[in-house]
């Protein structure tokens, strides 16, 4: 910096840490609790320890969640969610952003309008409506035929296609694969493009599709990792929607299932939060130790 | 635009899947909503019932919906508010580049794994009455910390686990706006004996206006609908539903009271709150921006 001002950096680094603590209090806590016996918990009362216990109280609670919850399956199922969202999603925005630069036309200036429209909608503010597309994935279709009476005309009955994907992978993810903001980072990302390249592929005679496979994926592949990693956390980090879109225990993601176990009644009075705990730490540690691995990719991400 | 290097029939195949999601999950619960919002399911099956207004006019017609749609936009304020005062403050600290920077900048993006409803369930614990760090005081002065009964509390809670799970994005983003700040202004102003903190007010805080104002609008429009894993796993909109926020109404009524039309008339209103705060967000700030740099 400019002056020497050891006031000023003490205050940074006061701020810093004062930060650093606040991220890191709440994973210290979820480690002291989680490495405590149930039976240790209530008998000293029920109150939150704040030095670590031991690896034996760790193990125990670590067996107990994988024998008396769902939640090991159901980390499964967050690994499932994550991966079809990062695909999805990253394909999606990739494609959409290809169509929007590389293409004339007028479908163009509707599609960008489009991906416009979704970055300004609050995320999840549509589940209720989209509980009954997906209880129903036909319902447009179907909506569009029976407009005024259009297909009992045609063909004297109305049409009435079902299809529920409430509580599959599918449903779960599919909505979720719309990702406008990682549209607009490929928009970006590709107009930095310099034409004369998409010029020499052209007089090479490569089209479209060639151009786009052989040419820009290799490019755009760090982009789409940075953009896969963040999508996968993401992903594996979905509360509402699937909350909403599933009944199912078994193929609920886990954070679902953290809250149903948070909400079980065990009949004592207190609740078994060591076990709590350790689930949420087996959650959390993939995503965790991805974002620490990962930092840098994240933060260029989070940015764009 | 782009450059429209290609005309062909193939930009509609990659435009495809866009449109058929758009379309499917995007485009038609709107309009669902919209349908629903006016309409009533008859109670023997059947076709849906016209109803005008009415939906609307049942969900206003006690003061507690209008209540919560107040609660909820103050809630949206102060949680942006809150959450970047602490992220400025974090990427000014950081922007100084003293030792410890870079691991700071790490475990501060931390965060970004936890979901927004472990954050909940930790930090209900964490801040719990009877369980929790305040335990101790509570055992000498009863009810001095009391997030279950008293709404003061409850509210602090929930704001205090709202900056943890919002600390990394607004955090990068800031911290980003402030490196690319050139160094020779710094140094202008301090030669002409600028403080750094008259520099912070006149250099700073103007130049990164753009990414004020980008966070502010995520941020806020984010607390619309992002309360919602919050309050269902620390408050469960208690004490006494002085923590219902508008989302959480909304899944109340759709999902537990089964009354679609009254949910569907809510989720309209929340987008028209949503994108209201949005183009306001736009007026306001848009003019002041100095993109140039």
């Amino acid at each position: 910096m400019i002056e020497n001002t050891r006031s000023i950096n003490f205050v940074s680094r006061a701020v810093l840490l004062l930060g650093c603590l606040y991220v890191l209090a709440p994973l210290y806590f979820v480690l002291t609790a989680s490495s405590i016996s149930y039976e240790e918990f209530t008998r000293t009362g029920g109150i939150l320890p704040t030095q670590l216990g031991s690896w034996e109280a760790f193990w125990g609670n670590l067996e107990l969640a994988f024998t008396t919850t769902n939640i090991p399956r159901q980390i499964f199922n967050s690994a499932v969610v994550g991966l079809l969202i990062g695909v999805g999603g990253v394909s999606f925005a990739i494609c959409t952003a290809y169509a929007i630069v590389f293409f004339g036309g007028a479908v163009r200036r509707l599609v960008y309008g489009m991906v416009i429209m979704v970055l300004f909608v609050p995320g999840d503010a549509l589940v209720v409506p989209l509980y009954q597309v997906a209880s129903n994935i036909f319902l447009p279709i179907n909506a569009l035929a029976n407009l005024f009476g259009f297909w009992e005309a045609l063909f004297g009955y109305e049409l009435e296609l079902r299809l529920n994907i409430l509580n599959t992978y599918g449903g779960m993810t599919l909505p979720l694969m719309i990702e406008a903001g990682g549209t607009l980072v490929f928009i970006q990302y590709f107009r930095t493009i310099p034409p004369t390249m998409v010029n020499a592929a052209r007089m090479d005679g490569a089209g479209p599709t060639l151009f786009f496979k052989d040419m820009l994926l290799p490019q755009a592949i760090k982009t789409a990792a940075g953009l896969f990693i963040i999508m996968f956390v993401g992903g594996w980090n979905q509360f509402f929607w699937p909350l909403v879109s599933t009944t199912d225990e078994n193929i609920q993601p886990a954070v679902v299932g953290l809250r149903t176990l948070q909400y079980t009644d065990t009949g004592d009075i207190d609740p078994n939060i060591p076990l709590i705990m350790v689930c949420a730490l087996m959650i959390t540690i993939l995503p965790l130790i991805i974002t620490a691995l990962n930092h840098r990719v994240i933060a260029r991400g989070v940015k764009l | 635009m782009g450059n429209g290097y290609f005309k062909s029939w193939q930009g509609y195949l990659y435009a495809s899947p866009c449109v058929i999601f758009l379309i499917l999950f995007f485009i038609t619960p709107i309009i669902t909503a919209f349908y629903w919002s006016f309409h009533l399911e008859s109670p023997f099956g059947g076709h849906a019932q016209y109803v005008g207004w009415g939906n609307y006019i049942s969900l206003f017609e006690d003061g507690e919906f209008f209540n919560i749609i107040i609660r909820t936009i103050i809630y949206m304020v102060i949680a942006g508010v809150t959450v970047m005062t602490v992220s400025l403050a974090l990427a000014l600290a950081a922007d100084r580049a003293i030792r410890g920077t870079t691991v700071a900048g790490n475990v501060l993006l931390w965060p970004k794994a936890f979901s927004v409803a472990s954050v909940g369930v930790i930090f209900v614990f964490i801040l719990d009455p009877r369980m929790g760090l305040m335990a101790p005081i509570n055992e000498i002065y009863p009810d001095f910390w009391n997030p279950r009964t008293n709404v003061t509390h409850a509210w602090i809670s929930l704001y205090i686990a709202n900056i943890f799970g919002n600390i990394p994005f607004n955090f990068v983003i800031l911290l980003a706006g402030l490196q690319a700040i050139p160094d020779t202004l710094h140094r202008a102003g301090a030669l002409d004996g600028a403080t750094p903190w008259r520099r912070l007010w006149d250099i700073q805080m103007p130049l990164i206006t753009p990414q004020l104002f980008v966070t502010s609008l995520i941020e806020i429009n984010q607390g619309l609908v992002s309360s919602f894993p919050l309050i269902e796993t620390m408050t469960a909109g208690g004490p006494n539903d002085a923590t219902v926020m508008i989302t959480y109404k909304m899944y109340e009524t759709g999902f537990v009271g089964l009354d679609l039309s009254g949910a569907a008339a809510q989720t309209m209103i929340v987008l028209l709150i949503g994108v209201t705060i949005a183009l306001i967000q736009f007026k306001l700030f848009g003019k002041h921006i100095k993109y140039e740099r």
